[in-house]
C-alpha cells in the first residue's frame, strides 16, 4: 500500500469529505493561501474555495462559535485552532456552549462539528505553544476527544469524526504530521471509542496516546532484546474511550505503564489507572500501575530541557524495566 | 381572599425575619408594591404584593422568623369578611403546592433527626464501614502480607497460603511468580506426600502377604510350656548330631510273631524289642547313658528308658525303668500301661521322670528319618522310622525283599563323638538281626 | 408603517403573556416549587415581542439568560415552558435546562445561554450557516448590555461583519449588568455606536416601546436578507425585578424604578391601542384573562407531567 504523511492523510480526509458532503467546511485562521500553521490544509482552498476553506481573523472564541453556530443549524464545519494552548481562548464555546446545548435542551439539538487542534512539544516552541490538553476535554461530558498516532488512524477517525453528531477535539501531534504510514486510498471510518493494539505482548502493557504511541512501540523494540515482550494499546480516542480492550490487555499481563506527554498530574494516565483499579483487571495486576506523563512545568524552550519535560524513549524501557524486576 | 406566604426569595433561603411591614391592616395595596421587608441571611429585601387588594389580616408581627411559604398575611376585597377561623390562626387553608412544602420540609426533618449513635457505637460502626464485619477488623490486625493483587487472586485460586510465601518483588512484594513457584513447590510436596503414602500402602501390602494370618493365639501354658522350655534348652545347650541305620529286621520280625503266637493275651510290639535291645546296647555302651552336668559326664547305672508318648496336650515320657533288667513281657506290660495312662492323662509324676535314655518312634505314621531333640538332660535319644520292605542283596547275591527298619541315633557331641555313637548301632543293629538275646 | 390590527393584538397578547408567565414563575418560585433561580423580564416585554414580530417562522434567535420573553414572542409553547420550569419530563428540556436554557430549535429558538455574551459568537456560526446554505433566513441575537463588553463580542461582531453575515445583534440595554450600571461599564453613551468600528449600521431604539422596536429591527432584518450584513441595535429598556433572586436593589433607587414602572411597555402599547381604537378596554380585559388562564392551564400541565427518569440521566449528551 501507498505511504503518505499523517499531515496528508488529515487532508486527504478532508478533501474526501468535503467533496461528499457539501455541509462540510473548514474555519480557522491561514488554512486557505497559507495552507495552515502545519501545511495540513494546504492546497484545498484552490479545489474548494473561500467560501469553504474559511480565513478567519484571529478569533478563536469567534471560531468556534462559528462552527457551533453554523452546526446547530445543518453545516459539519470542521475548524481549526492553530494551536492547542489557543483552545484555551475558544473554551467558553467548547465547553459551556458546545458541549452543554445537546442535553441541555433535552436532546433537541445535533451539534456536528470538528475541532482540530495540533498538540504537543517538540519543537521549540516554548510554554504558550507546545501544550497537551487533552485531559481537560475529556472532563468535559458532551464532548469526544480524538488523538491518533498515526496517518492510518488520523484519516480513518477524521473522517468518522466529520460524519459524527457531536462536538468532537480531533488532537493531532506537531512531531507526527511528518511521519508516514500505510494510508489506503479510499475512504474509511475507523470507530470512535475503539483502541488499537498496536503491538502484541504477553509481559507489560503500555497504554500510549499521539506521540507516545511511536515511542512505545520504539521502546517495545529494545525491550525485546532483554526478552520483555510489551503489548501497546493505543486508545486513538480519550473520550469515549475503550476500556474492554485495556482490560483485557492488563489481564493478559498483569502489568501496566499509562504514557502520554501531558503533564502526569491530573492526565489521562491517571483516568486509564483508576479505571484499572476499578475493574475486574486489578485482581490480574502484579505491580502496581505506573504512569509517565510529563512534568509538572510549562514546556522550556531549551532542547534538552523540552526533551527532558515529556517522556522518552528511554524513559518508557526504564519504566518498563522497574516494572518488569527481574 | 388571597394569601400572603412569607416568599422564597432565595435558591437557599428557608426562613425569612419580617423586619417591617410597610402597610397596616386595612390599607390598600397593588401587586407589584412593596408589601414588608423580610431578612434572611443577613440581607433584607423588600417584598412586593402579588395581588391587588386590601391588607385585611396580618397574621405575622415585624421581629417574627417565619419558614418560607408560611401564611403571614391575608389579602382581600373591601368589604370581604374574614372568617373565624382565619382570625384565630388555627384553620390555614392548604392549597396543594403547600402540602408539598410541608412534605418536603419534613423530609428534612428526617434526614436532620437521624437517631444519633453513642460514640462507642459510632466508632464501632465506623470501623466497620471501613474494614467490614468483627472478623475481619481481627484479620486487618494481623500483619499485613505486602501480595500483588494478581498474586493474591492466584494465590486464592491455587490455595497458596501467602504467609508461607517469600516475596521477590520489589520490597519483597509477593508476586505471581512466587505464588506460582509456591504452588509447584506444594504440588511436588504434595506428590512426595502421595508417593510415600502409596509406598507405604504397598508396604503393608507385602507385610500382610509374608505375616500368615493367626487363626487362633494359644497360650503356652501347662506341659506344652514345659515342653517348650525343655526343647529350648536342650537344642540351646546341646550340640545335636544324628547318626542314621537301616537294619533287615526279618529276624526280628519273625521272633515278634513266634512270641506273640506263644504268649497269650499279650502284644510284644517292635517298641518293646527296641526298648530291650536298646536298654542292652546301653549296658554295652554306657556313656550313651549318661548326662553332662558341670563339666562332668555322669554315667547312670540304671538303664531307665523314656519312651516319648503322644498326649492331648503334648509330648510326654514315660520312663521303663531298669529296662536292661527286664523281660520282653514284662516292657510290654509296662509299656501297655503307661501308653493307657498317657492317654487317659492319668500318669503320675514318677512316671515321667528319672529317664536316663529316650526312644522316639514315628514309624506308625510312615516317617523314615528324623533327628529329634535330645530329652534334656540325657546324651541320646534313639528315633524310630517306619519298617518298610526294601530289596536287599544277601549272602548268595541273590536279591530278596526285606523289612527294613530305620533308626536313628541323636546324641550330644559334647558327652562323645560319632564314633562312639555308630559303635552303639553297630551292636544294636547284632541284637535286631540276631534278636534270640532279647529272649 | 402599517400594522393590521391582527397583528398588534397578537404583539399585545403575547406582551401579556410574557408578563402573566413571569409573574406566576415569580410566584411559584416564592412558593419553593421552581429549583432553580430564574431571570425576569418584567418591563422588557417589548424589545422581545417587537424584534421577534419582525422574523419569519424559519428565521432563527439565540436567547440570553433572561430569555422567557423571547421564548414567549417565537411562539413557544407555555406549558412546555412551565413544565420545564418545575423540572418535568415535558418540559422543553425534558428538566434537564431549566428556567435559563430553554431552547426550541424546532421553531427556530437556538436556545438561551446562561453564559453572558455566550450566544453571540454562535450566532455569526448561525449566520454563516445560513449564508453558506443561502436560505434566506436571518438570526437575532439577542444579549445584554453586559455581554457587549465581552471579548467574545468583538471577534463575533467583526467576524459577521466581514463575511456580510444575515445576523442581527440585539441588545437589550436594560441599565445594569447584574448590579453594574452601563455608566460605570461604558465609556460610550450608546452601545450602538460600536457597530461603526465594525463597519455596519448601529441604532438606538426606546425598548419599551415595541412598535419602534419593530420598525428598526425590521430594517435591520431587511438589510441581512439582502446580504448587506449584519446591524447592531440597542434596546434601552428596564428590568423591574432584581438580577436574579435576593436582589436587594442596593444598586440602584426605589424612584429610579418607580419611574421605569411608569413607562410600562404593556400599559404603554394598550393605551395606545385603545386610543386609537383598535382595540376596546373590555377587549383587553377578555385578551388579560384569556393569558392568565394559558398561564395556569400550562401550571396545571406542569404540575400533572412527570419527572424525568434517571435511569435515562445520559441522554442527550451524545447524539
Amino acid at each position: 500500500m501507498r505511504e503518505i504523511t499523517y499531515a496528508e492523510a488529515i487532508r486527504e480526509a478532508l478533501r474526501q469529505e468535503m467533496r461528499k458532503d457539501k455541509n462540510v467546511f473548514l474555519i480557522g485562521e491561514d488554512l486557505g493561501i497559507y495552507g495552515g500553521a502545519f501545511g495540513v490544509t494546504y492546497g484545498l482552498l484552490d479545489e474548494f474555495g473561500e467560501e469553504r476553506v474559511r480565513d478567519t481573523p484571529i478569533s478563536e472564541a469567534a471560531i468556534a462559535g462559528a462552527a457551533l453556530g453554523a452546526a446547530i443549524t445543518g453545516m459539519r464545519p470542521v475548524a481549526e485552532i492553530m494551536f492547542m494552548d489557543f483552545t484555551t481562548i475558544a473554551m467558553e464555546q467548547i465547553v459551556n456552549q458546545a458541549a452543554k446545548i445537546k442535553f441541555m435542551f433535552g436532546g433537541k439539538a445535533k451539534v456536528p462539528m470538528v475541532v482540530r487542534t495540533p498538540a504537543g512539544s517538540g519543537t521549540g516552541a516554548a510554554a504558550q505553544h507546545s501544550q497537551s490538553l487533552e485531559a481537560w476535554f475529556t472532563h468535559v461530558p458532551g464532548l469526544k476527544v480524538v488523538m491518533p498516532s498515526t496517518p492510518y488512524d488520523a484519516k480513518g477517525l477524521l473522517i468518522s469524526s466529520i460524519r459524527d453528531n457531536n462536538p468532537i477535539i480531533f488532537i493531532e501531534h506537531k512531531l507526527l504530521y511528518k511521519t508516514t504510514g500505510e494510508v489506503p486510498e479510499e475512504e474509511y471510518e475507523i470507530p470512535l471509542g475503539v483502541a488499537d493494539i498496536k503491538r502484541k505482548g504477553e509481559d507489560l502493557t503500555i497504554v500510549a496516546t499521539s506521540i507516545m504511541v511511536q515511542r512505545a512501540i520504539s521502546a517495545s523494540k529494545e525491550l525485546e532484546k532483554d526478552g520483555i515482550s510489551v503489548e501497546i494499546v493505543d486508545p486513538r480516542t480519550l473520550k469515549p474511550y475503550d476500556k474492554k480492550t485495556i482490560i483485557e490487555s492488563v489481564k493478559k499481563t498483569g502489568k501496566v505503564i499509562a504514557v502520554h506527554e501531558a503533564c502526569k498530574t491530573g492526565g489521562f494516565g491517571a483516568e486509564i489507572a483508576a479505571m484499572i483499579s476499578e475493574s475486574e483487571a486489578f485482581d490480574y495486576l502484579d505491580a502496581p500501575i505506573k504512569r509517565l506523563g510529563g512534568l509538572d512545568i510549562p514546556i522550556p524552550y531549551n532542547r534538552n530541557l523540552e526533551r527532558h519535560a515529556v517522556p522518552q524513549v528511554e524513559d518508557i524501557i526504564n519504566a518498563a524495566k522497574e516494572l518488569i524486576y527481574r | 381572599m388571597y394569601e400572603v406566604i412569607m416568599p422564597k426569595l432565595g435558591m437557599t433561603m428557608e426562613k425569612g425575619l419580617i423586619e417591617r411591614w410597610l402597610k397596616k391592616e386595612g390599607d390598600y395595596v397593588e401587586k407589584g408594591e412593596p408589601l414588608l421587608e423580610v431578612m434572611t441571611d443577613k440581607v433584607t429585601i423588600e417584598v412586593e404584593s402579588f395581588h391587588n387588594g386590601y391588607l385585611k389580616k396580618i397574621l405575622a408581627k415585624e421581629g417574627e422568623e417565619i419558614p418560607v411559604t408560611e401564611v403571614i398575611a391575608y389579602i382581600g376585597e373591601k368589604d370581604e369578611k374574614i372568617s373565624e377561623e382565619i382570625i384565630k390562626g388555627m384553620i390555614k387553608e392548604k392549597g396543594e403546592e403547600k402540602i408539598e412544602i410541608k412534605r418536603r420540609e419534613e423530609e428534612k426533618v428526617l434526614i436532620e433527626e437521624k437517631p444519633k449513635y453513642k460514640v462507642e457505637e459510632e466508632i464501632q460502626i465506623e470501623k466497620i464501614l471501613k474494614y467490614g464485619k468483627e472478623e475481619e477488623i481481627e484479620k486487618a490486625k494481623v500483619k499485613k502480607i505486602l501480595a500483588s493483587p494478581l498474586a493474591k487472586r492466584l494465590a486464592r485460586q491455587m490455595k497458596v497460603d501467602l504467609s508461607k510465601v517469600t516475596g521477590t518483588g520489589p520490597g519483597g512484594r509477593i508476586v505471581k511468580a512466587d505464588v506460582l513457584k509456591a504452588a509447584k513447590e506444594v504440588k511436588m510436596r504434595e506428590a512426595e506426600i502421595k508417593e510415600k503414602e502409596k509406598i507405604e500402602i504397598e508396604r503393608e501390602i507385602i507385610k500382610k502377604r509374608i505375616t500368615p494370618e493367626i487363626l487362633e493365639t494359644i497360650p503356652l501354658k501347662g506341659i506344652r510350656k514345659t515342653i517348650a522350655e525343655r526343647m529350648y534348652k536342650s537344642i540351646s545347650e546341646i550340640p545335636h548330631f544324628t547318626l542314621y541305620v537301616e537294619i533287615d529286621i526279618s529276624n526280628l520280625e519273625s521272633l515278634k510273631d513266634k512270641l506273640n503266637k506263644e504268649i497269650e493275651g499279650k502284644k510284644i510290639s517292635y517298641t518293646d524289642l527296641i526298648v530291650k535291645a536298646t536298654a542292652l546296647s546301653l549296658e554295652k555302651y554306657p556313656i550313651l547313658n549318661s548326662t553332662l552336668k558341670d563339666d562332668k559326664v555322669i554315667i547312670f547305672k540304671d538303664i531307665n528308658v523314656g519312651l516319648a508318648t503322644s498326649m492331648k496336650d503334648g509330648l510326654i515320657v514315660p520312663v521303663i525303668f531298669n529296662a536292661n533288667k527286664l523281660s520282653l513281657e514284662e516292657i510290654a506290660d509296662k509299656r501297655v500301661d503307661l501308653v493307657n495312662r498317657a492317654g487317659e492323662n492319668k500318669l503320675e509324676l514318677d512316671d515321667v521322670s528319672g529317664s536316663t535314655f529316650t526312644i522316639t518312634n514315628l514309624g506308625m505314621f510312615e516317617i523314615d528319618y528324623f533327628s529329634p531333640i535330645i530329652n534334656f538332660p540325657e546324651a541320646g535319644i534313639l528315633s524310630v522310622g517306619a519298617i518298610t520292605k526294601k530289596p536287599i542283596v544277601d549272602k548268595e547275591g541273590k536279591i530278596t525283599a526285606e523289612p527294613m527298619m530305620k533308626l536313628g541315633l541323636t546324641l550330644d557331641h559334647r558327652v562323645l563323638d560319632g564314633v562312639t555313637g555308630a559303635k552303639f548301632l553297630q551292636y544294636l543293629r547284632k541284637i535286631l538281626q540276631e534278636p534270640n538275646k532279647l529272649v | 408603517m402599517k400594522f393590521t390590527p391582527e397583528k398588534l393584538i397578537d404583539m399585545l397578547i403575547k406582551m401579556y403573556k410574557i408578563r402573566f408567565f413571569e409573574e406566576k414563575v415569580d410566584y411559584l418560585f416564592a412558593l419553593g416549587l421552581v429549583h432553580g433561580t430564574m431571570h425576569l423580564s418584567i418591563g422588557q416585554e417589548a424589545v422581545a415581542v417587537g424584534a421577534i414580530s419582525t422574523l419569519k417562522p424559519d428565521d432563527y434567535i439565540l436567547s440570553t439568560h433572561r430569555g422567557h420573553g423571547h421564548c414567549i414572542a417565537k411562539g413557544a409553547d407555555i406549558n412546555l415552558m412551565m413544565a420545564e420550569f418545575l423540572g418535568k419530563e415535558t418540559g422543553y428540556c425534558r428538566g434537564r435546562g431549566g428556567s435559563m436554557h430553554i431552547a426550541d430549535v424546532e421553531k427556530g429558538n437556538l436556545g438561551a445561554t446562561g453564559v453572558v455574551g455566550g450566544g453571540i459568537p454562535i450566532a455569526s456560526g448561525v449566520g454563516l450557516s445560513i449564508k453558506m446554505r443561502k436560505t434566506g433566513q436571518v438570526v437575532i441575537c439577542f444579549f445584554g448590555d453586559g455581554a457587549a463588553n465581552q471579548g467574545a463580542f468583538h471577534e463575533s461582531l467583526n467576524l459577521a461583519a466581514i463575511w456580510k453575515l444575515p445576523v442581527i445583534f440585539l441588545c437589550e440595554n436594560n441599565m445594569y449588568g447584574m448590579s453594574m450600571s452601563v455608566e460605570k461599564a461604558f465609556a460610550i453613551e450608546n452601545i450602538a455606536k460600536r457597530a461603526g468600528s465594525y463597519g455596519f449600521p448601529g441604532e438606538v431604539v426606546d425598548g419599551n416601546y415595541v412598535l419602534a422596536v419593530y420598525k428598526v429591527v425590521l430594517k435591520a432584518v431587511e438589510r441581512a436578507r439582502k446580504g448587506k450584513g449584519p446591524s447592531l441595535i440597542e434596546c434601552k429598556t428596564y428590568r423591574w425585578k432584581g438580577h436574579s433572586k435576593s436582589d436587594q436593589n442596593l444598586y440602584r433607587s426605589k424612584e429610579e424604578i418607580e419611574s421605569w414602572k411608569m413607562k410600562c411597555p404593556i400599559k404603554r402599547f394598550k393605551e395606545k391601542l385603545i386610543a386609537e381604537k383598535i382595540i376596546t378596554n373590555e377587549e383587553i380585559k377578555i385578551i388579560e384573562e384569556n393569558a392568565k388562564n394559558i398561564i395556569e392551564k400550562a401550571v396545571d400541565f406542569a404540575k400533572n407531567s412527570p419527572e424525568p427518569s434517571v435511569e435515562e440521566i445520559f441522554d442527550g449528551v451524545y447524539s
